[in-house]
């Protein structure tokens, strides 16, 4: 995203711009994929500048020509005259630890995929968990504040807990070590175990 | 009732598991969910080269074991 009175209204005019972003994180891998398309590698300029809040920041103080954000940030920005040059998705992960034991993961997976139907039959009854988050709420108040109203719903999305495939594996990894962001040497499937997702997608 | 305790991100990310606790779908399982927030990460040397990061960030919870599962 942009602040109001950037001269950037589509992702090409960003090159060899700095572009706040978290590296290894979900705004550092979005930013390149969205960006690749136009902008040539080596003339895409990030800069790591940690979580949202000190994204949405150093945007709004010029510091950066942008920054990479997500909900409810996106609509905080938008409420206050910045506009998005683009705008992607990504999949959010759920990380177990290897005592995780499989019967509690399908028993977590189908409480979330209750939960997942409720929100997605009223999402507005829900944003106020993202207006009112301790991290969020005292920016957004110093920046006019956000309401239930100020969201554009279809942006949040929200999907059943399901394992990603082999061939999204494999893509995901190769891209990855084509940035330069993996070491080659490692192998996809050494450290990605699907076993506990798997045992949720077969009791579907 | 399961303790399972979980690290918690960005609300946008954690939602489904905010209103699962809150609705009692995790009690329904008979899991009993704890949260732990991830620590935000802020930076005053702002690199341009990811290897000069950490990529744990604020996942330390998960990284310490104090919860057994997290999103990003």
């Amino acid at each position: 995203m942009v602040r109001p009175e950037s001269d950037h209204y589509y992702p090409s005019s960003l090159a060899n711009k700095p572009i706040a972003v978290q590296f290894h994180a979900g705004s550092h891998y979005t930013v390149l994929r969205l960006l690749e398309g136009y902008i040539p590698a080596e003339k895409i300029k990030l800069l790591h500048y940690g979580s949202p809040r000190y994204r949405f920041e150093a945007m709004m103080s010029g510091e950066v020509d942008a920054a990479m954000l997500m909900e409810p940030w996106i609509s905080l920005a938008e409420k206050n005259g910045c506009r998005a040059v683009c705008e992607g998705h990504y999949l959010g992960a759920e990380n177990a630890s290897d005592n995780m034991d499989e019967e509690t993961f399908a028993a977590i997976n189908r409480a979330v995929i209750k939960a997942v139907d409720l929100i997605n039959s009223d999402k507005k009854r829900f944003l106020h968990y993202l207006i009112d988050q301790p991290k969020f709420a005292p920016v957004a108040k110093e920046w006019g504040g956000l309401t239930v109203d100020d969201f554009h719903l279809p942006r949040l999305r929200y999907a059943h807990p399901r394992p990603y495939t082999e061939e999204q594996l494999e893509d995901t990894y190769n891209w990855m070590v084509r940035w330069d962001l993996l070491n080659s040497s490692i192998c996809a499937t050494d450290f990605v175990d699907n076993r506990a997702v798997d045992s949720v997608a077969a009791d579907d | 009732m399961k303790k399972v305790v979980s690290e918690t991100s960005g609300a946008v990310f954690s939602l489904p598991w905010f209103v699962a606790k809150d609705e009692g779908f995790f009690a329904d399982e008979g899991i009993d969910m704890e949260f732990v927030e991830s620590i935000a990460i802020k930076v005053d040397q702002h690199t341009a080269n990811p290897e000069d990061v950490d990529p744990i960030l604020g996942h330390t919870p998960f990284e310490n074991r104090q919860v057994a599962i997290y999103r990003a």
